[in-house]
């Protein structure tokens, strides 16, 4: 009785993830009643699949109200609201994106130009400092739990890490970045645009902890800061902004330091990039790239252009 | 047949209302921040929507099993209607409409719901319980007003009424799900503008929010309009397409303060100004469709589109009095937050601009509101009815209309902040030549081609005011030619210096300089695109300038000359089917004396009786539309009665719809990586694409036999016509079909983009 519960829960299991195909067979059957019937009969067909599904969303609430269903991870995820700092963060970006073309177009004169870039420049990085200093508590918090976590997976089998991998991506906690363990990433993480949402409490700061481990990052695509479905799709990566959420992610085993110091500076670098999608702007940095020439930002720390770390001496 | 269908259907606008109620107050609860009771009710609110497609799937059934004790049923349809006017009927009349507008907002209300997930934690429970009480509203209405499932008194009878016949052809088909679309779309935004006004949350986060569904609703709204002129054009018969009508007028109001909003939310996201107008822009949108409803179903205003006469006025004045006392509320208690800090800089700059283009629209919907309602305001004062009829809408909204135009142009032309004077040059030197150019030319060329530049007409009013409106008048076609070719080299030139500018900086090609020109930068082009079609339209209404009307007595091998054309009477001949009887009337349409078509106007007698229906026959051209109708006609002597219309430039106000369809949809269109998509998202695209292109071709060829203004439009069975006469029929048609035969692919073209949605996103960093 209880092996027949269990298959009964791992049936309902696997048809709930196929809940939203379940109007086909209603319309299916509606179809085929409506050419050998009647119009009528498809009708009435419709309406009995649209009177279960009545009884399927009102008893899911319920069920939700009294807090029979767990939260599911996009409901976890989602409790991270993004902060006025970085709304506004975002409006700066997309402020200074357009700035760059109308100055591409000749509308807005070099003096103004100059003159408003610095602005909101300023402004950006003030509120990108505001940004990480705010989360510093966030982020101390989810570096013991990765620490915790990381000791319990060096002790497990490798076997059953495999398993518990597979039932993680079974389940839709496809861990960003979720490669092998030996193989060096080099993989763009796909899962990235899905919990890329400026809301996310930020994951911890290896980058800290791991210095000479960074290799060349991944080309990124050209960011387009500023960009108006840029930001209204929420997909922007502010340098500043660290990428987990803690309290609904999976343990994050997988993720190299390597990989998160890169994600990190990619993340930086991004901020930085304006020049990428408009004309090159005057240079008013007093930095060189050591490794690729470009001139950056006195207080800048990582190169906006090939996002290496920006020694003293290239100042 | 369904025994208790009547009361089931009842049964479930109650579930309706108490499911809206409970989503509202578990909204309430989540606002709060628990997420487990925001869960609850986004699943509460997906049930709300299923009940209501299960009172619509209800009524349908009703309609296609011929279930006459219903009311509703009985009074528009009957037996012999073919299935698509059977579902058609669903919206042909007031307690179905209602029914029809809640279930459009449910459809809005899920997919807002589901795009919702994952984002705005803390504006979705306020957003879901405003949509709750507009669901709630409408509930209550049809509970109480209006119940579509309502029974006769006497019992089930044999047949039905049927649709007018007027209703009976595509159009009714089209045109008011359109609208209600562009209608109910308003309620998104409004939903969100309260839920930030609630929150306190007024950055720019819920303004990204409701962009695309502003435009959304904006893109139907136009399409909604314009599909009402073309029905007007096509059915009404009386040579022109926009009547100042009060139910039009009332679909159009909303029309200019989504326009309006539409600019003005770039100053905010931009400079963080204009909070306030961008909160009373919303709310007065959502406000005006509320209260277009409430003029079309009220009977306060009579009207060729009315519904009739009801008590259901009652509820919509609470209704309206709420809107407005809680958005006023709202606003008042939020004004510290939404009060501007920054300032207008200069008067020469792009914010300014659009101040004065809100104030401009604002001003346009404000007298075309107060001119509706003046048989009642006139009324109210002096206890006497004035009505105001086309020619005073039109003779006052010349100068503003030519004003919103003119910004049009030069909004773009400056910067933000202030515009520097070299750059003012720069910038206004090549639209500055056009305008000149084109007003000599039409001052020298106009009248040698037939589109004189200053027309003449006659004063409206006597002292200052009437010599200033009868110039404005007169010089009207001159200043919009002028206007629009500035219009069309201020948008050249801003694509020519995006190209220029990117093949600087990225040494691109030109057609790739210009594609990732608009890629990147879909709204401000799409925008661009937009202003390119109501430039088109501009001139579409200032042909009307250079129209020629006649009416004419003609025996049969008369001919009359109406302008550039001579119009030849051939004769009468009549056609029966089982519906009614067709007389119609041929002519022979020359110029230049060669034939150039001919056309079959008609009157149709319906055997039920009633009032005989005039059949307008049209040959469109790219210059010209000839349009004409038919009076009375003797059977004795073969002598009818004609009225003939020139109506210039009229094609170029349906083409003009289309490039603002197409430019809506470059900015609606969603970002794709395609170097990110998988397989499957290949596939959606093109299955979106190709199932939107076939859509938008039947689409384009539905209205063919509409156009053709021959064929029994409204017989719903086979007339009995010969097949050689069809096959004429059909070909004749073809060749009449109107702009959107070609404008279909386009149509499809964007449609299919926009139905990739939730493709994946381009991935910016």
């Amino acid at each position: 009785m209880a092996d027949f519960g269990d298959k009964l829960d791992a049936w309902f299991t696997k048809a709930y993830a196929y809940r939203w195909a379940s109007p086909i067979p209603v319309i299916v059957a509606a179809v085929i009643l409506g050419v050998v019937a009647d119009v009528g009969s498809a009708v009435l067909v419709l309406a009995g699949g649209a009177l279960l599904l009545v009884i399927a969303m009102l008893w899911a609430s319920v069920q939700a109200l009294t807090g029979d269903t767990e939260l599911s991870l996009e409901d976890a995820i989602s409790l991270a609201v993004p902060t006025a700092a970085e709304e506004q963060k975002r409006a700066v970006l997309r402020a200074l994106k357009d700035l760059e073309y109308e100055r591409s177009v000749g509308k807005i004169s070099d003096e103004d130009y100059t003159q408003l870039k610095a602005r909101y420049r300023a402004e950006a990085k003030s509120l990108l400092k505001e940004l990480d200093s705010s989360q510093t508590e966030s982020r101390a918090r989810a570096e013991a739990l990765l620490a915790e976590a990381l000791g319990k997976q060096t002790t497990k089998p490798k076997k059953k890490k495999k398993r518990d991998k597979k039932k993680r991506e079974s389940e839709g906690w496809t861990a960003p970045g979720a490669e092998p363990e030996t193989e060096s990433d080099t993989k763009p993480n796909a899962e990235d645009t899905e919990v890329r949402h400026a809301a996310k409490p930020q994951r911890p700061d290896r980058a800290k902890r791991q210095k000479g481990e960074q290799t060349a990052s991944e080309p990124e695509p050209e960011p387009d800061l500023g960009s108006e479905t840029n930001a209204e799709d929420t997909k922007v990566k502010p340098a500043a902004q660290r990428q987990r959420p803690d309290a609904a992610k999976p343990l994050r085993g997988e993720q190299t330091a390597a990989k998160s110091q890169r994600d990190d500076a990619a993340k930086r670098q991004r901020v930085e990039q304006t020049a990428q999608t408009a004309p090159d702007s005057e240079p008013d940095s007093r930095t060189t790239c050591a490794e690729c020439d470009s001139p950056n930002d006195s207080d800048a720390v990582f190169c906006k252009r090939c996002g290496a770390k920006l020694s003293e001496e290239s100042s | 047949m369904w025994e208790s269908l009547p009361e089931f259907g009842t049964g479930v606008l109650y579930a309706v209302l108490v499911t809206a109620a409970y989503t509202f107050a578990v909204c309430i609860g989540a606002g709060r921040g628990n997420p487990k009771l925001l869960k609850s009710a986004r699943q509460a609110a997906y049930g709300t929507c299923a009940l209501i497609l299960l009172g619509v799937l209800i009524l349908a059934y009703a309609f296609v099993t011929h279930d006459f004790r219903l009311s509703y049923v009985a009074r528009y349809s009957e037996r012999s209607m073919t299935v698509p006017y059977l579902f058609a009927s669903l919206w042909g009349g007031q307690d179905g409409s209602l029914l029809w507008w809640s279930f459009l907002l449910s459809i809005y209300v899920t997919a807002c719901v589901r795009w919702m997930r994952g984002k705005y934690r803390e504006l979705q429970p306020y957003v879901i319980a405003t949509l709750m009480v507009i669901i709630g509203f409408f509930a209550i209405l049809m509970l109480f007003a209006a119940n579509p499932f309502a029974t006769n008194m006497a019992g089930a009878r044999l047949d039905g009424e049927g649709l007018n016949p007027l209703l009976r052809n595509f159009y009714m088909i089209i045109h008011p799900p359109s609208l209600y679309t562009g209608f109910v779309g308003c309620s998104i935004p409004f939903a969100f503008c309260i839920a930030a006004l609630v929150t306190g949350r007024l950055g720019s986060e819920w303004i990204i929010a409701v962009r695309k569904w502003m435009l959304f609703a904006w893109l139907f709204l136009t399409i909604g309009n314009a599909l009402g002129m073309l029905w007007a054009y096509e059915e009404l018969g009386w040579g022109g397409y926009w009547a100042w009508d009060p139910v039009e007028n009332a679909a159009c109001l909303p029309w200019f303060t989504a326009s309006a909003y539409v600019h003005s939310t770039m100053i905010q996201e931009r400079r963080n100004m204009l909070k306030t107008w961008n909160i009373f822009l919303i709310c007065l949108t959502f406000f005006l469709t509320i209260f277009g409803t409430f003029l079309t179903r009220s009977g306060l205003i009579a009207s060729v589109h009315s519904f009739a006469q009801s008590n259901i006025g009652i509820f919509f004045v609470w209704f309206m009095g709420f809107i407005v006392a809680v958005c006023a509320a709202l606003m008042i208690w939020r004004y510290p937050m939404i009060k501007s800090k920054a300032r207008i800089e200069a008067a020469a700059s792009r914010e300014a601009m659009f101040v004065f283009n809100n104030w401009a629209l604002l001003g346009m919907m404000t007298f075309i509101a107060v001119a509706t309602l003046f048989p009642k305001i006139s009324e109210w004062i002096w206890q006497e009815t004035a009505t105001v009829g086309p020619p005073f809408f039109n003779r006052w909204l010349a100068a503003p209309g030519i004003f919103v135009f003119a910004l049009m142009g030069l909004a773009p032309l400056f910067g933000w902040r202030k515009t520097s004077t070299a750059a003012m040059k720069k910038a206004f030197i090549a639209p500055m030549v056009a305008l000149a150019a084109a007003a000599v030319a039409h001052l020298a060329l106009g009248k040698a081609i037939g589109f004189p530049a200053i027309v003449p007409n006659d004063r409206f009013y006597p002292g200052f005011l009437g010599t200033v409106l009868q110039q404005v008048g007169a010089l009207a076609p001159l200043l919009v030619v002028s206007l629009s070719a500035f219009n069309v080299a201020v948008i050249v030139q801003e694509f020519a210096r995006g190209v220029k500018a990117r093949q600087r900086n990225k040494q691109e090609g030109v057609l790739s300089a210009l594609y990732n020109l608009v890629e990147r930068n879909r709204r401000r082009y799409g925008g661009y695109t937009v202003h390119l079609g109501i430039v088109l339209i501009f001139l579409g209404f200032t042909g009307r300038a250079w129209g020629v009307d006649t009416e004419a007595s003609m025996t049969p091998g008369q001919g009359q000359a109406v302008g550039d054309y001579n119009i030849v009477y051939n004769g009468t001949r009549m056609e029966v089917d089982t519906e009614k009887r067709m007389v119609f009337a041929d002519v022979t349409v020359q110029r230049k004396g060669k034939d150039i078509g001919v056309l079959h106007p008609a009157k149709f007698i319906y055997a039920k009786g009633g009032t005989p229906t005039t059949e307008v026959a049209m040959l469109h051209t790219f210059r010209d539309d000839v349009y004409v109708i038919v009076g009375s006609v003797s059977p004795q002597t073969k002598r009818a009665t004609f009225q003939f219309h020139i109506n210039p430039l009229v094609s170029w106000i349906w083409a003009g719809v289309l490039f603002m369809m197409l430019g809506a949809g470059i900015s609606l269109f969603p970002e794709l990586s395609f170097s990110e998509v998988t397989a499957w998202s290949y596939v959606r695209v093109g299955a979106g694409a190709a199932s939107g292109i076939l859509f938008a071709m039947l689409l384009g060829m539905a209205p063919t036999d509409a156009f053709a203004g021959t064929a029994p439009r409204a017989s719903e069975r086979t007339s009995n016509l010969s097949p050689s006469a069809l096959a004429r029929r059909d070909a004749e048609a073809r060749q009449r079909v109107g702009p959107w035969w070609y404008g279909a692919p386009l149509v499809g073209l964007v449609l299919g983009g926009v139905l990739v949605a939730g493709g994946r996103r381009r991935r910016r960093g």
